[in-house]
């Protein structure tokens, strides 16, 4: 009788669990090795991104929001540029393991090999950007439909990066698995969403775009 | 974020380790300080305390050999609901470095902070430097003039806060903390032209620690 209830409790708490993780409006994926495969297949004929950006911090138990926005581009298969310019300029940019960050005052070069934490971050970014989070060792990632979009909602695999993040959320299109819209969630309710538009594909972009100084 | 979290642990050290030159204090001012016998009088007490402001942060300093820069946005906004200061400071990307609580100069939380600002000495800095921001400090005050300028006086922390504010003590032009008769940091602040709000524009110089913080409002779309 005691491990019936036992049982029953295990189950009704496994039950709300799930139930609470499903957002809202989606529905579980049933064949993730399906969409892994057709977003594996999409990834793999891309050769660029560049698109705008429209960036929200929302703050936990504040009305108030900061926007920014900026230009994204992406070339295969590991340099990104991230370039903010209202209401502030800073520029991110990632190429083969090193990254520039320059604001107003500053440019410095950072070499992301010589830090594990780096090299999650620099990785994390990188396969938000192009949609190859499921190949992420740092988090279990659970698929999510809503017949427009899919949603990848990434949660950490262990605690160095669950300090960072609570969980990431990817939305995808579903007919080209383009990027639409990243939510970072961080510990303590404040989140980031950066939604993506006048996305363009495989169109030639400048080297110049990505170097590092 | 990643070059933010390296800057960020030079900088928690460069706190903890540098006890630096320091300079002997002298104040501008020929008069003796009077007691403010009513808070009404220090009208920047009870201004921007209640206002709010998104600022544009640069964060430089240098420890031994190595310097140090950081960059990120920061909030100030009074909560009516908490009757608290929230002083938010996030990085580019959007996250959150530390989120503090203020409701006066005794009554401080911290909401949220990230592991490498989360130290004793570093939490303490960032508050004092807030608080002095604000106005906030110790009652009792007392004040004298110098030239154009008002000066008052406070204890904020164990330590001795100084605000040069015009000459109706409604502005808050410069703000020194001393300790042990010497000059530990300055606050330089351009402030806005209606009296009461936040500052347009300041600096932090920690003397002692050789760090320098500049802020300057930004105006964002809703």
């Amino acid at each position: 009788m005691l491990m019936r209830k036992l049982l029953l409790s295990l189950f009704l708490c496994s039950f709300f669990t799930s139930a609470s993780a499903q957002p809202k409006g989606f529905h579980s994926v049933a064949n993730t090795a399906s969409l892994q495969a057709s977003l594996q297949k999409a990834t793999s004929a891309l050769q660029s991104i560049s698109s705008d950006f429209a960036q929200t911090k929302h703050l936990a138990m504040l009305t108030d929001k900061i926007n920014s926005k900026g230009k994204f581009y992406y070339k295969r298969a590991d340099k990104v540029r991230i370039e903010y310019t209202t209401p502030f300029r800073y520029l991110v940019v990632m190429n083969g393991g090193q990254m520039l960050v320059k604001d107003e005052q500053k440019s410095t070069r950072i070499n992301t090999r010589s830090s594990k934490t780096m090299q999650s971050v620099n990785r994390v970014m990188l396969d938000c950007m192009r949609g190859t989070v499921f190949s992420n060792p740092d988090f279990v990632v659970h698929a999510f439909d809503n017949g427009k979009q899919y949603l990848l909602q990434m949660i950490p695999a262990h605690e160095a990066m669950r300090k960072l993040f609570d969980e990431i959320d990817v939305f995808l299109n579903r007919d080209n698995y383009d990027v639409e819209r990243l939510n970072l969630k961080e510990p303590g309710g404040d989140f980031t969403e950066m939604n993506f538009s006048h996305s363009l594909h495989n169109t030639a972009l400048n080297d110049a775009l990505f170097k590092l100084h | 974020m990643t070059r933010s979290l390296s800057c960020i642990s030079a900088l928690v050290l460069a706190l903890f380790l540098s006890a630096g030159c320091s300079r002997k204090y002298s104040l501008s001012a020929s008069q003796l300080f009077a007691p403010a016998t009513s808070l009404q009088q220090i009208s920047f007490c009870n201004g921007a305390a209640t206002q709010q402001a998104w600022y544009r942060c640069l964060v430089n300093g240098k420890f031994l050999i190595k310097k140090i820069h950081l960059s990120g946005l920061l909030l100030l906004k009074y909560d009516s609901s908490t009757k608290a200061t929230r002083a938010v400071f996030t990085n580019e990307l959007g996250y959150t470095f530390f989120d503090f609580s203020i409701r006066c100069p005794d009554s401080f939380s911290v909401n949220r902070i990230m592991p490498q600002f989360d130290k004793p000495y570093m939490i303490r800095a960032l508050r004092q430097d807030i608080q002095l921001l604000l106005g906030m400090a110790q009652a009792p005050f007392s004040s004298c003039s110098s030239g154009n300028n008002l000066i008052w006086s406070a204890s904020s922390m164990n330590d001795k806060a100084y605000f040069y504010t015009n000459d109706k003590g409604s502005k808050i032009l410069q703000t020194d903390v001393v300790a042990k008769n010497q000059l530990k940091a300055r606050i330089l602040t351009t402030p806005a032209m209606i009296p009461g709000q936040l500052p347009d524009s300041f600096v932090v110089a920690h003397l002692k620690t050789n760090f320098r913080i500049e802020a300057k409002k930004i105006v964002h779309e809703e």
